[in-house]
């Protein structure tokens, strides 16, 4: 048995694995590639989609869907993403799928935190969103939670007996939402619980990838506690409420430190987050997490070239394919604005 | 006795550097194949790069002959 459980942890299975996914890396744009685009209209980057990847996507979308350009083009972009991750997954075995689904739980959280703030808001809302599909839960999960959004408490009937760990905790946040929790209180619970199951799941591999995947998850949480501490320092909420929001186990930001912090550089001066004080621009803190989100990301696509038989190359591809989504999206939004090229790159994330 | 230690020896000499050799391509080949996936250009390279420790088993296989030769 000992065996065949060291067979799963071979490097071998990162050998198939990472040769597969660096086959794809050609493919992702480049600063040129965004460059063009940028001085494109809605319609120029329709013809250029359709003859990349997102090109299958596009053209569903366009024979069966009647949407507008921009929506189309939103969910084309979502699809391909959503099947370039999952096929990443599906590739993996022993190790490295293990990793692959915490590395992707981010998709998960981000569908749970949509519903939950749908519940606050009470918006009434036209369609479904845009799920992220490339998680544990499946996308027909979350579509029949939104089917039967009229009422939370079948929501969570639906979540705690739903056979799947991530289900749980949602159901657990949507009835901390119910007894009147605030919204971060209730994220709260559903990225604990999630953070739970995934500790459970990285114990299972003592190596260094499974080490590497930890400070992942480290640092994600950092960037929850950031936010947490931002909003505390801005007064949007006050400093007690926020030491019960913080989450422990975060990479290089202690509760005692955020605690003890009243300004970004008190905070984050001599850690890995150095980077995401201002120097020139704005000193607001509600920028310093969506600066330490951009650090976050190129470091995880700057990993890929750090070991070609270990995690480095799937967190790498991982973080390449969400920054190219989300690189397509602000250009799509942009030109809708009316920016100019300048204007549009400046949205735009470019590893080094 | 003494023939046996002889092929003893030289079963060694060609399979440990054979255990080597295929230690080495085996990680060798996995990280070419993804190199020329991405790059096609560095075919020939990874080529030669998997070749390299293939030249130790032949020197094992050399010496487990010259074994043979002098002593059996």
């Amino acid at each position: 048995m000992m065996y065949f459980k060291d067979l799963t942890d071979l490097p071998e299975n990162y050998g198939y694995l990472n040769a597969r996914l660096r086959a794809h890396f050609p493919d992702f744009l480049g600063r040129e590639d965004y460059r063009s685009l940028a001085g494109k209209t809605l319609q120029g980057i329709e013809v250029f989609l359709l003859d990349t990847r997102y090109g299958k996507s596009f053209r569903k979308g366009l024979v069966e869907l009647p949407l507008s350009i921009h929506r189309r083009i939103e969910m084309a972009l979502a699809e391909t993403a959503a099947e370039s991750l999952n096929h990443a997954r599906k590739m993996a075995m022993g190790e490295p799928e293990d990793l692959l689904r915490v590395l992707l739980s981010g998709a998960d959280l981000h569908n749970g935190r949509l519903l939950l703030r749908f519940f606050f808001t009470g918006a009434i809302y036209e369609g479904s969103p845009m799920w992220h599909g490339y998680g544990t839960l499946p996308v027909s999960f979350f579509r029949k939670l939104w089917s039967s959004s009229h009422s939370i408490d079948q929501v969570i009937d639906r979540c705690l007996a739903f056979p799947n760990p991530f289900s749980r905790p949602l159901g657990k946040a949507c009835s901390e939402l119910r007894k009147g929790a605030t919204l971060p209180a209730s994220e709260r619970v559903l990225l604990s619980g999630i953070l739970a199951y995934l500790y459970v799941v990285l114990d299972r591999h003592r190596s260094k990838n499974s080490g590497l995947v930890r400070e992942f998850l480290g640092r994600s949480i950092d960037i929850w506690n950031m936010n947490i501490w931002s909003r505390a320092v801005s007064g949007t909420f006050p400093k007690e409420k926020a030491a019960g929001l913080y989450i422990e186990n975060g990479s290089y930001l202690s509760i005692e430190k955020l605690k003890a912090s009243a300004d970004q550089d008190q905070l984050l001066r001599s850690t890995v987050w150095e980077g995401a004080l201002s120097r020139t621009g704005s000193r607001s803190v509600a920028m310093i997490v969506s600066r330490a989100t951009k650090l976050f990301l190129l470091w995880q696509i700057s990993l890929r070239r750090k070991d070609p038989l270990g995690i480095e190359v799937a967190i790498g591809f991982c973080a390449q394919q969400l920054v190219e989504w989300q690189n397509l999206n602000a250009l799509v939004v942009g030109i809708d604005m009316g920016l100019g090229v300048d204007a549009v790159m400046d949205k735009i994330i470019i590893p080094g | 006795m003494e023939k046996a230690i002889i092929a003893l020896a030289a079963a060694l000499a060609v399979g440990i550097p054979a255990i080597a050799t295929a230690y080495a391509q085996a990680r060798i080949g996995s990280v070419g194949a993804g190199t020329i996936a991405e790059k096609p250009e560095t075919g020939g390279i990874i080529i030669i790069l998997e070749a390299i420790p293939e030249t130790m088993v032949i020197l094992g296989f050399v010496v487990a002959v010259m074994l043979i030769l002098q002593f059996a």
